[in-house]
């Protein structure tokens, strides 16, 4: 949350003078019920403190299911299969533009050409984890990108546990 | 009787000299709105208020803005 007072956000006002605060939040991970406040501490004697509030209801156009994906224990030489969801919640045609695995060498995905969701239409991708040589906890994540102005890509966590295959 | 009507006095004189002074010189905040719903929101929109914080006594206001 951003917060923007002519003088800073240490200031004096003037009898009979007012103030514009300007409070802005982003709302790209944020998922239904939000609400920001501000805290003002005053030398009003009537009013120490006051708090400026903005709520709203975060809507999904793009609705994406899991949120994050944990392939779990995965054996060397194994591989494990994971399914996502790509919902256009919307009322305008979304466009995914590009689905890549980001730090993960271990990830496929398909589809992961471009494809256009129209309102109300779904559309699965399969995450595939190919194990690597190290036998070690894997961090990664799919980026999806799209043509939507105020949410260009949306990601999705990944992890694993790779172990040997005794 | 005029033992009392001495204190009178002197708290009326008291009064005058800090107690009305104080009252008259205190500053005094008022916001035009103290919630905005911005009701239905893309997720990824960023939202933007401006809040108006005005000063309607006649002392200055001090005032330190704290994000939560």
């Amino acid at each position: 949350m951003k917060v923007k007072a002519p003088g800073g956000l240490k200031t004096n006002i003037a009898p009979g003078e007012s103030k514009k605060i300007t409070v802005s939040t982003p709302t790209t991970l944020r998922r239904g019920k939000l609400k920001k406040d501000i805290r003002i501490a005053t030398n009003d004697p009537e009013a120490k403190t006051l708090t400026l509030s903005i709520q709203a209801n975060i809507i999904e156009d793009l609705y994406i299911r899991p949120l994050s994906i944990n392939f779990g224990i995965v054996k060397q030489g194994s591989s494990s299969e994971k399914d996502l969801l790509i919902t256009n919640k919307g009322k305008n045609l979304i466009s995914i533009t590009d689905i890549k695995p980001k730090m993960v060498k271990m990830l496929t995905i398909s589809p992961s050409y471009k494809f256009t969701l129209a309102p109300g239409q779904t559309r699965k991708l399969v995450l595939t984890f190919i194990p690597g040589s190290n036998v070690s906890a894997v961090y990664g994540s799919v980026v999806i990108k799209t043509d939507i102005e105020y949410l260009p890509e949306k990601i999705i966590r990944t992890r694993a546990k790779i172990v040997a295959n005794n | 009787m005029v033992r009392f009507l001495r204190y009178f006095a002197y708290c009326l004189v008291i009064f005058l000299l800090f107690g009305a002074n104080s009252a008259c010189t205190s500053p005094k905040a008022v916001v035009d709105e103290s919630t905005f719903q911005a009701g239905d929101v893309a997720q990824g929109k960023k939202i933007t208020h401006d809040f108006t914080l005005k000063n309607i006594g006649d002392d200055v206001l001090t005032i330190d803005i704290k994000p939560c």
